[in-house]
């Protein structure tokens, strides 16, 4: 595949109150012309009605490959993530800590202050999984329980003195599910 | 479907033009050169890193084809996060000129954010240039930055992106006051992890209360390394 770049995997053994291993979060991502996108994919996003350019990108992870169209709605940005044959995965949507229900959220920023001491959220999103027809309902205003699968959340934190950046996955009711440790790009080239 | 060797050639092949134009006009109005440099970054541990930079500037194009070496400088800085994004810095820049030293010390605070599709950066700065003849020469300046990926929301390695710079800078010399605004495109491309390379275009029009205002249009070649 053009333009693929290979890293190595690392495990890391994080010194705090979960001993809990993380893992480099690898994606490399590129523009994809909407003729490319297979068609179950783009009716899907076409079904949606969500208002807004539709932007398609190819991501490559570590063992995978997805495709994702991002779009802004109402103010809001948009995930729609598929798989390589163009089924449905998920749908992330921005939000900010507001709405994410108080319990829940008490449990989330229970479990990061326990894990990182102190942190900073950096983006949140809520993720939607289910039928297409559901998910549209949802996002349209026809709120469905069922269809929340969890929140993802960008972290900063210090870590053996450094900053670092992780990416949390949690379930619609702040359990812990995963984190991977966001690699950072340099910046020289716009700081001096 | 284009692809992103495309839209580098297209933007090159624009810069190319962007060029002969300035090339042109520097003949009759302004003047015109190149301004290359090399940027190293060491990264240490607990977020400190140490920044060495040299940059040359060479004369090409005033009134004529008249090219001559202008000036050098050597820098030195440290610096050290103060978040994900925010990094303060400070250091120490020899330049060589005419035959003669000019001290500088310089002190800035960046902040860079991840937008949806580009990175933004806000560099606020000043420094302070000794020659031991003249007036302390102070500047103030910002400058904000846009690093806009030319493939998906982020530029990996083999991968080319868009620099957009715009800087203020207020300058002071005993009793004079001046200004300078600057504006710079470049193409770069990221050769592999910690190597980039970028070419564009930077003009600087200064002015001043003794002085009229100076165009200058640059030709710039950067080399960034980090480890």
């Amino acid at each position: 595949m053009p333009g693929m770049f290979r890293i190595n995997l690392l495990l890391l053994s994080v010194g705090m109150a979960w001993q809990l291993p993380a893992q480099f979060k690898y994606e490399h991502e590129e523009r994809m012309a909407a003729e490319a996108v297979p068609g179950t994919a783009r009716a899907v996003v076409e079904m949606l009605e969500l208002q807004g350019r539709v932007r398609w990108y190819r991501e490559q992870g570590y063992d995978r490959t997805s495709i994702e169209a991002k779009v802004r709605h109402r103010g809001k940005r948009y995930s729609i993530e598929f798989d390589a044959g163009g089924r449905l995965e998920d749908v992330e949507v921005e939000v900010s800590q507001r709405t994410v229900p108080v319990v829940v959220w008490k449990r989330i920023s229970a479990l990061l202050t326990d894990s990182l001491g102190r942190y900073r959220v950096q983006k949140l999103q809520e993720r939607y999984t289910g039928r297409p027809e559901a998910v549209k309902r949802h996002l349209h205003g026809q709120h469905s329980e069922d269809v929340l699968a969890g929140y993802e959340l960008m972290v900063s934190a210090r870590e053996e003195g450094a900053y670092v950046l992780f990416e949390y996955e949690f379930t619609a009711d702040g359990a812990f599910v995963r984190r991977d440790r966001v690699v950072l790009h340099h910046a020289d080239h716009i700081m001096y | 479907m284009r692809t992103t060797s495309c839209t580098e050639h297209r933007l090159f092949a624009l810069l190319a033009a962007c060029l002969l134009v300035v090339c042109a006009q520097a003949q009759q109005a302004h003047a015109f050169g190149l301004l290359p440099s090399v940027n190293v970054v060491r990264e240490l541990p607990k977020d400190w890193s140490l920044n060495g930079r040299v940059e040359a500037r060479e004369r090409l194009l005033e009134e004529g084809w008249a090219p001559r070496h202008v000036l050098t400088d050597l820098g030195l800085l440290g610096a050290r996060k103060l978040g994900i994004g925010t990094t303060v810095t400070a250091g120490y820049q020899l330049r060589l000129a005419r035959g003669e030293q000019a001290h500088r010390t310089l002190q800035q605070l960046a902040v860079v954010r991840r937008l949806a599709r580009f990175r933004l950066a806000h560099r606020v700065a000043t420094d302070q240039t000794w020659t031991g003849r003249e007036p302390v020469v102070l500047r103030v300046r910002y400058r904000i930055s846009a690093e806009v990926p030319l493939t998906g929301t982020t530029v990996d390695p083999n991968e080319g992106y868009l620099k957009l710079n715009n800087e203020y800078l207020a300058v002071a010399q005993d009793e004079e006051r001046g200004g300078e605004v600057r504006l710079a495109v470049f193409l770069g491309r990221v050769l592999r992890p910690g190597r980039k390379l970028e070419l564009g275009l930077e003009h600087r029009a200064f002015t001043s209360s003794v002085t009229t205002p100076v165009h200058r249009t640059w030709l710039g070649v950067n080399y960034y390394v980090s480890f």
